[in-house]
């Protein structure tokens, strides 16, 4: 996309950047592990980026959490969803994208913009609700200031991660590239990768491979942040539970790429429940929550394979006797008060100018 | 640009005028259950109270300016700190059986407290937010005001601020000098310490140094707690000689002994500067200190850092070497101006409840 700065200086851009299902492997990525990812067209985030005279940073007049009907439901929401909205988020991607320009000597003009952003994806459901907001932010930079072709696609998602680090938001890189490059992605965090390049090796992959899949979520979210603390701490003392737990649960991404390919599905049930049940072995159910754990369950009841869609909040359900299983889900999922949704899987969106970052 | 949508109601523009408290600006025993001083300076400016679209961070001269502002003031402005406050004002009447009625408001608010300078500008916010809620409701004579610095320490607690109650003290107490007595016995069995109002005839003239980059004070009281908590003899006797510091003040203010005074302030700072060390201190904020000593003046923290309170026993001649000294190193110095307590009768009759 070449404009010259006259005409990008009368121009608005809009990004979209979709939710995210961890597929197989999470949370090994944050453990030199592997992991396969794919965005939801259920959900997304927009940010939209005008030239305006001042810099703006445009509160949500919901998210942004301004705007009460009473003390108790500020309380009510408070208690839900935590005290911070987009804004935070916004401006930190401004901050590290600077940054990132001025340590690599690329050349920013001088014109001003308003952001401002809307988001649907229900907020700590462990979806990359956070990350989407902050990703589409940073494609409608790309595109403002020109730069696309001279930022590596396969960087952007330590960008994106490295904006929510700022606020203390304690994450991996799964979910960040899964929304950068669109669609279904393999990737590969091993350390050797990680260290001499600094990013993971992706390979984006055909949609098609996928089967049909559901999503169930609850209207109380957890805290998704909550739940990556003390295992982290025992990986890096030594512990060698977690070190062979993480590790084999980077091997099930790898199982799960050539189970895609193969279009074998009693595989795949059989590697997206060893997923969740390495995670509970080595988080425990107090971490985990019991409604979490509660909707993992009832999608096992029927006979689905079940697991996070990220460390809480959602589940990814795959029903490989088809419809009629479905229809089972369904009631038991009507009978807790749980939603339950078909999976729309977002296609890849990388444009001619990403490729060409690839190099 | 105001990103607040104005409310429907009217009834809001009643009810802001009868809604406007100010809240002002004013050493790290009180977290260690020591004794502390504290005082409160005069802003030249209203404190409103509102979402604020400069202060909330949403308006840039560019995006070098954001990055700029972002570094030195953090991410976040006083919308958390309102929200925060309401939260922990309406979950303690809750748990005490206040009745609340269920009209609605709008709060904003303003402040010309410079940001991380160790003056307590998010507790002010806090407080004078607490102050408004308490006559909105009119449950300002059923809620203690010794607790009341509790429920702001606990609206910042919400928000990972870490603090001690010294600052809350002063700012609800509403101006003046207070003598506050944090010893564990009396905390542990009420909740809070005890506060006492001195005479702010008492002090001599002050004087406020400060610069133009913040500290980020967070970050101060880090190790030295952990160190305290681990029964680290050198912390906790000198945590103690700090406190015994604001007895022997108290003494020295009712005696008028200056001399005294300017060996206690420089005694507070120095014990601060061998706990914390030189490094979590930052070099600019013990060049403050020292700008002051250079010319005979006792120096000291207002809070952990970004600021300075100085004391200039030799006078008006003292003062102006001051004023050079600072200008040369490009600092900011202004006379204190105290404010004496506003504890209106209504404060006044909940304190002397048992």
């Amino acid at each position: 996309m070449d404009q010259d700065p006259k005409s990008t200086a009368t121009a608005a851009i809009e990004h979209r950047s979709f939710a995210r299902i961890g597929f197989l492997g999470n949370p090994s990525d944050v453990y030199y592990g592997r992991t396969i990812s794919f965005t939801i067209g259920n959900f997304w985030a927009s940010v939209k980026l005008e030239p305006s005279e001042h810099v703006i940073i445009k509160p949500h007049p919901f998210h942004d959490l301004v705007q009460f009907t009473s003390l108790d439901h500020l309380l009510n929401r408070l208690e839900n969803e935590g005290y911070y909205g987009g804004v935070r988020l916004l401006m930190a991607i401004c901050k590290v994208f600077r940054n990132y320009c001025k340590d690599n000597a690329i050349h920013l003009h001088q014109h001003n913009f308003t952001l401002s952003y809307d988001t649907n994806i229900p907020r700590q459901t462990g979806l990359s609700g956070s990350s989407a907001i902050v990703s589409a932010a940073l494609s409608c930079l790309l595109d403002f200031y020109n730069v696309r072709h001279l930022i590596k696609l396969q960087l952007r998602p330590n960008l994106v991660l490295n904006a929510e680090k700022e606020l203390g938001i304690v994450a991996g890189l799964q979910d960040r590239v899964a929304q950068v490059y669109g669609g279904l992605v393999h990737m590969d965090f091993s350390k050797d990768h990680m260290d001499k390049l600094g990013h993971g090796i992706y390979t984006p992959m055909d949609i098609t491979l996928l089967p049909p899949l559901h999503l169930i979520y609850a209207e109380n979210p957890s805290d998704s942040g909550k739940v990556h603390s003390r295992v982290r701490q025992r990986w890096l003392d030594g512990d060698e539970l977690i070190i062979t737990s993480m590790e084999e649960v980077g091997k099930l991404a790898e199982e799960g790429r050539t189970a895609l390919l193969e279009k074998d599905h009693s595989k795949l049930v059989q590697l997206m429940n060893r997923n969740f049940d390495l995670r509970r072995k080595m988080f425990g159910d107090e971490c985990l929550g019991a409604m979490n754990i509660e909707m993992v369950e009832v999608a096992r009841r029927v006979g689905a394979a079940s697991k996070f869609t990220g460390s809480g909040g959602a589940v990814v359900v795959f029903c490989p006797e088809g419809p009629s299983q479905v229809k089972s889900l369904e009631e038991e999922c009507k009978k807790l008060g749980f939603i339950l949704e078909p999976v729309k899987i977002a296609p890849s969106c990388l444009n001619d100018s990403d490729i060409q970052s690839l190099g | 640009m105001d990103p607040n949508p104005k409310p429907a109601s009217s009834r809001e523009d009643n009810n802001k005028a009868v809604l406007e408290h100010r809240s002002f600006a004013r050493n790290p025993s009180d977290v260690y259950f020591g004794r502390t001083i504290s005082f409160t300076i005069e802003p030249s400016d209203h404190l409103l109270i509102k979402p604020h679209p400069y202060y909330d961070l949403v308006r840039f001269d560019s995006l070098d300016n954001l990055v700029c502002r972002l570094k030195s003031e953090g991410y976040y402005g006083g919308v958390r700190l309102l929200m925060a406050i309401c939260k922990v004002f309406r979950s303690y009447c809750k748990d005490n059986d206040i009745h609340l009625h269920d009209r609605n408001f709008t709060l904003s608010y303003d402040t010309n407290i410079p940001r991380q300078t160790g003056l307590s500008g998010s507790s002010a916010i806090v407080s004078a937010t607490l102050s408004c809620l308490l006559d909105f409701y009119s449950v300002r004579q059923l809620i203690r005001i010794e607790v009341r610095p509790n429920l702001i320490l606990n609206a910042e607690k919400e928000l990972g601020i870490v603090a001690g109650l010294q600052d809350r003290v002063a700012q609800v107490y509403g101006g003046g000098l207070v003598h506050m007595d944090f010893s564990k016995e009396h905390m542990e069995r009420v909740g809070y310490g005890i506060y006492t109002i001195m005479d702010i005839n008492l002090l001599p003239p002050l004087h406020l140094i400060y610069a133009e980059n913040p500290s980020d004070s967070g970050k101060v009281h880090s190790t030295v707690r952990r160190k305290w908590l681990d029964g680290d003899e050198f912390i906790i006797s000198s945590m103690a000689e700090i406190a015994k510091l604001a007895e022997e003040g108290r003494t020295a203010l009712l005696n008028k002994d200056y001399t005294k005074l300017k060996e206690l302030m420089n005694r507070n700072f120095d014990l601060r500067r061998i706990m914390f060390g030189d490094e979590c201190l930052g070099a600019m904020n013990i060049e403050m200190v020292e700008v002051a000593r250079k010319i005979g003046a006792a120096a000291k923290f207002t809070g952990s850092g970004g600021a300075v309170v100085a004391f200039c026993p030799d006078g008006p001649s003292q003062v102006k070497l001051l004023e050079e000294e600072c200008k040369k190193a490009g600092f900011i110095v202004e006379p204190v101006k105290l404010v004496p307590t506003r504890l209106n009768n209504s404060n006044l009759k909940t304190l002397s409840k048992p």
